[in-house]
């Protein structure tokens, strides 16, 4: 049975996940504990959400680094309303909105303008940040207030069931959606050839720059869930909600195979990678090591994985150059035949 | 028939109250002994060697006193080699810290000392903690939620003793801009209120703006500074939350060529840059306060509390105790003395 390059590059990641999480099951005692098991899960959900975005606008060729402004921005949203004592429905739908208008930005600035993604959403990154600190709570004398959510209708997203965060259930659900998007529909074909290859997909009929504007929207409205129930989780939104997530997300995203220049990868692969970045630094933890060793070992391991990818990638490309090549000549010995036949 | 239902109901329900009082009792005790038990957690005997391990969350390992607050912990649990005691980095990010908290409570250890980075955020996960039976200490940067017990330098009265002193030093209604602590750690890091507050009792100062930074570096205090000198150009207080921020705001003034102009530059903490800024000249003073008596304060109070096997959660949530440790202004006059007191590393400076 022959295996696909896809899910060989997904097997290779959960080869990794299985083989960190049993060396970590055999060295430490509290790995696999329940509680942490939980634990893993839910951060790994926050950071996945953000993923299942950042795979969209990767797989389309882009990149987004906003990512990190657009959690604070919508997640002091969904405080500020949470307060204000709105259902919870009514919050995340706020903070969705929100959250997809500054992904649209994102887009729109991107496209109208022919600028540079990395930069850009570098930029507006800062701009939402500076949203949240205008949207959050302050004192009449202008210091920012901490705010903390009683509404427990939204403080319900925080909480689990069965064992299961909430979050983690959304982001299964999520992956799942997403992953039937990017694999099984137009869009999703549409986005992978923006990805592979902008002008050639132009020219084929597809509208890159409405592609690349809905899959930062679509990245701005993920972020904004994840914010959702992070805040609905920590009970309250403060000015550092989401710093760092832009790289976080794009790491993890990348670790699970999707391609940084486009046209590779899916959900599911991302799903992968934000697991195995959580488990890493989950693990990391338990050996009481110095934070020096922590984040050496911790940057190591991250390095052995994209290592692993890239050599996968390099054996592919020569297997489909080698296939290539025995197709050519097969070509041209048919040719030749048929060339002989003729005379 | 109804009469027997009743008899069997009662003794039914007799029974079942008996069994509940027999599972609950380990060794027979009286239902007043029970209800003892369940109020309070096994007492962790350290003097006989019982194991207790202990945690330490700084905001991040780049916290500058947190190695001088490590070696206070260290130093107070010397005779104690039960007593474990790790160090996590929480890269000064609140939602850091609250997966840090997640961690230790997997891990199961019995004490969690925290510099929180939000007052409000973590205030579930230290309930979480409490729950777990984890005595949650937090030192400087509190948090308003109940935890155990909470070590802080008096950073208000800081704050009002600098105002005082400096009120001495220049003229009533010396223009003033306060260099403060990120907007979210206000509610906890008041020494700027303290001053203020001062200010508007006295008249003293005038306050021509408080200006909140995010960071609080060398690097942003300078720019920060800098922004503020062409801003109001009479200022002559430039009344710094921190000593990175002061001694940034030094620097500033020197390459705005206003040296000469008077302008007073006060910190607060006292790292070694400062004390060394404050003999040289460069900055008037600054409040100082010697980390290391925060550690030993904060492993002596948790110590304290795993012996007694009480924390806020099973004293009802209602109460967590309040360690205040005080500053001193240190200026020019007294500076000396200090730094051959201090527990800082002063290896770096030639005193």
């Amino acid at each position: 049975m022959k295996i696909s390059q896809k899910i060989t590059r997904k097997l290779i990641t959960l080869a990794l996940i299985v083989i960190l999480s049993a060396i970590f099951a055999a060295t430490t005692s509290s790995f696999l504990k329940l509680i942490n098991i939980q634990e893993i899960l839910r951060v790994a959900a926050y950071t996945g959400i953000i993923c299942v975005g950042v795979s969209f606008v990767l797989i389309s060729g882009g990149i987004d680094l906003s990512s990190g402004g657009i959690i604070c921005f919508t997640g002091i949203i969904c405080c500020r309303l949470a307060v204000l004592g709105l259902p919870w429905p009514l919050v995340v739908l706020a903070a969705v909105v929100v959250g997809a208008a500054c992904g649209f930005l994102n887009g729109w600035l991107i496209t109208r303008f022919y600028l540079n993604d990395f930069i850009t959403t570098l930029a507006t990154g800062f701009v939402f940040s500076g949203f949240g600190l205008l949207a959050i709570a302050k004192e009449p004398s202008g210091t920012v207030m901490s705010q903390t959510i009683r509404n427990r209708g939204f403080l319900m997203l925080g909480k689990h069931v069965g064992g299961f965060y909430y979050i983690v259930i959304a982001w299964v659900v999520l992956t799942l959606i997403a992953w039937f998007v990017q694999t099984r529909t137009r869009y999703g074909l549409h986005t992978c050839a923006t990805g592979s290859n902008a002008k050639s997909s132009e020219m084929s009929g597809v509208n890159v720059r409405r592609m690349k504007v809905m899959n930062f929207t679509i990245c701005g409205a993920c972020c904004a869930i994840g914010a959702a129930f992070t805040v609905a989780y920590q009970q309250t939104a403060y000015l550092s909600l989401g710093s760092g997530m832009g790289f976080d997300a794009v790491a993890a995203c990348v670790v699970g195979g999707v391609m940084l220049g486009g046209g590779k990868g899916d959900a599911i692969g991302a799903f992968l990678g934000a697991v195995f970045m959580t488990i890493v630094t989950n693990g990391m933890r338990k050996y009481g090591l110095d934070t020096s060793w922590q984040y050496v070992f911790e940057g190591a391991v991250i390095l052995i994985a994209i290592m692993s990818d890239a050599g996968f990638a390099v054996v592919s490309a020569r297997r489909l150059k080698a296939i290539s090549e025995k197709n050519a000549n097969e070509e041209a010995l048919m040719e030749a035949q048929k060339g002989g036949g003729a005379q | 028939m109804k009469k027997f239902r009743k008899i069997l109901a009662l003794v039914l329900v007799t029974l079942l109250a008996v069994a509940l009082m027999a599972g609950c009792s380990n060794d027979g005790g009286s239902s007043a002994d029970t209800k003892t038990a369940a109020k309070t957690k096994p007492v962790i005997d350290i003097n006989n060697g019982a194991a207790c391990k202990m945690a330490y969350i700084p905001m991040g390992a780049g916290q500058e006193d947190f190695p001088v607050i490590l070696k206070g912990m260290q130093e107070a649990i010397a005779l104690y080699p039960n007593i474990t005691l790790d160090t996590y980095d929480a890269g000064f990010n609140p939602s850091n810290q609250i997966n840090l908290l997640n961690e230790c409570i997997t891990q199961g250890v019995n004490v969690i000392f925290i510099n929180s980075m939000d007052a409000t955020a973590l205030n579930s996960t230290i309930a979480k903690a409490e729950e777990a039976g984890i005595v949650v200490i937090s030192i400087n940067n509190g948090c308003s939620g109940v935890h155990t017990a909470h070590i802080q330098n008096t950073t208000y009265d800081a704050g009002y003793k600098a105002a005082e002193y400096l009120s001495s030093k220049v003229g009533a209604g010396a223009k003033t801009v306060i260099l403060d602590v990120a907007a979210e750690l206000k509610p906890t890091c008041t020494m700027g209120q303290g001053f203020e507050d001062y200010a508007t009792k006295t008249g003293a100062f005038e306050i021509l703006e408080d200006y909140a930074q995010s960071i609080t570096s060398i690097e942003v205090g300078y720019q920060a500074a800098s922004e503020v000198l062409t801003k109001y150009k009479d200022v002559q207080v430039l009344y710094c939350v921190n000593d990175n921020t002061a001694i940034g705001a030094a620097q500033a003034v020197e390459a705005a060529g206003r040296q000469n102009d008077g302008i007073i530059i006060w910190g607060y903490s006292g790292t070694p840059a400062a004390l060394d800024a404050i003999a040289q000249g460069k900055i008037l003073g600054t409040s100082y306060s010697d980390p290391f008596y925060e550690g030993y304060a904060a492993m002596v109070t948790a110590m304290n509390y795993v012996q007694l096997g009480v924390s806020s959660h099973n004293m009802g949530n209602e109460f967590f105790a309040n360690v205040l440790l005080p500053t001193k202004n240190v200026t020019s006059e007294n500076v000396i003395e200090t730094i051959r007191g201090t527990h800082w590393d002063m290896s770096a400076y030639n005193y």
